[in-house]
């Protein structure tokens, strides 16, 4: 007795009724959908079953799976069941890669865009103590510095050069904040208490408290935090 | 179901081509079209949508890839694709119960309605209620009956797929007959 005999009597034994649902369907499956299926291997399941498929579900289904094996092999990650699902969104190539040296720009640009606003009201005044201070300096060692005329001349040609073409704002954004800071300092001013009496002003002072926007500004300003230029 | 001596020659070649490492993709291929339309109606039965009959599917072909090398030859190649097949639709089931019990929406849960969606269902028709009875059974006995009415296995086989004793399993596919007997007589119009 084969197998299929020997369930349907056994079916028969435990229920009459099941055995004898009708074998003849009427559910709709393409002819060609199994076609390259034995017959003998899906024996009567094909007139039993009442479920449908698309047509060409089976036709790409291998490929379609040996890429998903691969893509699980490259990625040695455990498949789940949202593996074939895509993604609709769309990312610039190597955005996350590049996400954050950006951010870290934006972070820095950021706060070197504070310190200046926060050292800007000071820098006419450091500017011109700057410019004085190289004036000078270039003069006294014009004066006294025989052996290194030379190299003073230059200073005292450069300092005069940006006065008389009148570019002191843009020659003073050229120079970096420390390297003004580190000058001021070992010329003997007090930048800490500068930099104070600025951040200061952008919080606690009122507008107008003191103008150091011209000359007399300059003079209450480096009167009131105590600093002189030499 | 039967397979012959030749098709179990046919497919230890195939595993053993495949354990070679050389050109795996072949004979995988070849394993998938053998038995992806037997694995594929044994895993609708038990889930019905074909969506979810895909996934599941899906899931377990990349579970052959990658433990085919594996493989012992002790057991049939067939048997061990319908245990893998068998574990990932049940497991599919008892995690949709579990998101079904955190959701509102009991419904998720109740493949006769699923049933009665699909495009061809009618209600009148013994093969429809023999569905709508047989989901009403108990997800393993489900996995029994199928595999025996459908699938045409010996106990021994589906023995070796459910991993549980020939008795227990004789036991199951009759209570599952009579529940099934049962519905039908209940809801004969």
């Amino acid at each position: 007795m084969n197998q299929e005999n020997q369930i349907l009597e056994e079916l028969q034994e435990i229920s009459p009724l099941v055995s004898n649902i009708p074998r003849t369907t009427p559910y709709v499956i393409d002819s060609d959908y199994f076609a390259n299926v034995p017959a003998t291997l899906y024996g009567i399941t094909e007139v039993k079953n009442p479920y449908t498929v698309s047509a060409d579900y089976f036709q790409n289904f291998a490929a379609s799976i040996y890429k998903k094996c691969k893509e699980a092999d490259e990625n040695n990650s455990a498949p789940t069941l949202d593996l074939l699902k895509q993604n609709p969104f769309n990312l610039p190539e190597n955005y996350f890669e590049q996400f954050e040296a950006q951010l870290q720009n934006q972070l820095k640009g950021n706060k070197r865009q504070g310190l200046l606003a926060r050292i800007g009201p000071w820098k006419y005044w450091s500017a011109a103590a700057s410019i004085i201070g190289i004036i000078g300096f270039s003069v006294f060692a014009f004066l006294n510095a025989g052996s290194q005329k030379e190299e003073w001349k230059t200073s005292w040609f450069e300092a005069k050069k940006i006065m008389n073409e009148g570019n002191l704002e843009s020659e003073f954004n050229s120079i970096n904040a420390e390297e003004m800071a580190a000058y001021l300092t070992e010329q003997g001013h007090d930048v800490d208490a500068a930099v104070t009496a600025c951040i200061a002003e952008d919080s606690d002072l009122e507008d107008g408290l003191f103008d150091i926007e011209n000359e007399k500004g300059i003079e209450a300003f480096l009167n009131n935090t105590n600093l002189e230029l030499n | 179901m039967s397979i012959d001596k030749d098709e179990i020659y046919e497919d230890l070649d195939w595993v053993a081509a495949f354990k070679k490492g050389e050109n795996p993709e072949l004979p995988f291929t070849k394993i998938v079209k053998k038995y992806q339309e037997k694995l594929y109606w044994h895993i609708r039965r038990l889930v019905v949508e074909h969506e979810n009959a895909n996934d599941v599917m899906q899931n377990t072909f990349i579970k052959v890839w990658k433990n085919l090398s594996e493989f012992r030859e002790d057991s049939k190649l067939y048997t061990w694709l319908y245990r893998i097949a068998t574990n990932e639709s049940l497991t599919f089931l008892a995690n949709q119960k579990k998101k079904a019990s955190l959701s509102i929406d009991h419904e998720v849960l109740d493949l006769s309605n699923k049933i009665k969606a699909e495009s061809n269902f009618d209600g009148q028709k013994l093969e429809w209620k023999l569905q709508l009875a047989i989901q009403k059974l108990p997800e393993k006995q489900r996995a029994v009956f199928n595999l025996r009415y459908y699938d045409e296995m010996p106990y021994a086989e589906i023995s070796a797929i459910l991993e549980t004793s020939e008795g227990a399993l004789k036991a199951n596919y009759h209570h599952a007959v009579k529940k099934i007997e049962q519905y039908i007589l209940n809801h004969i119009d």
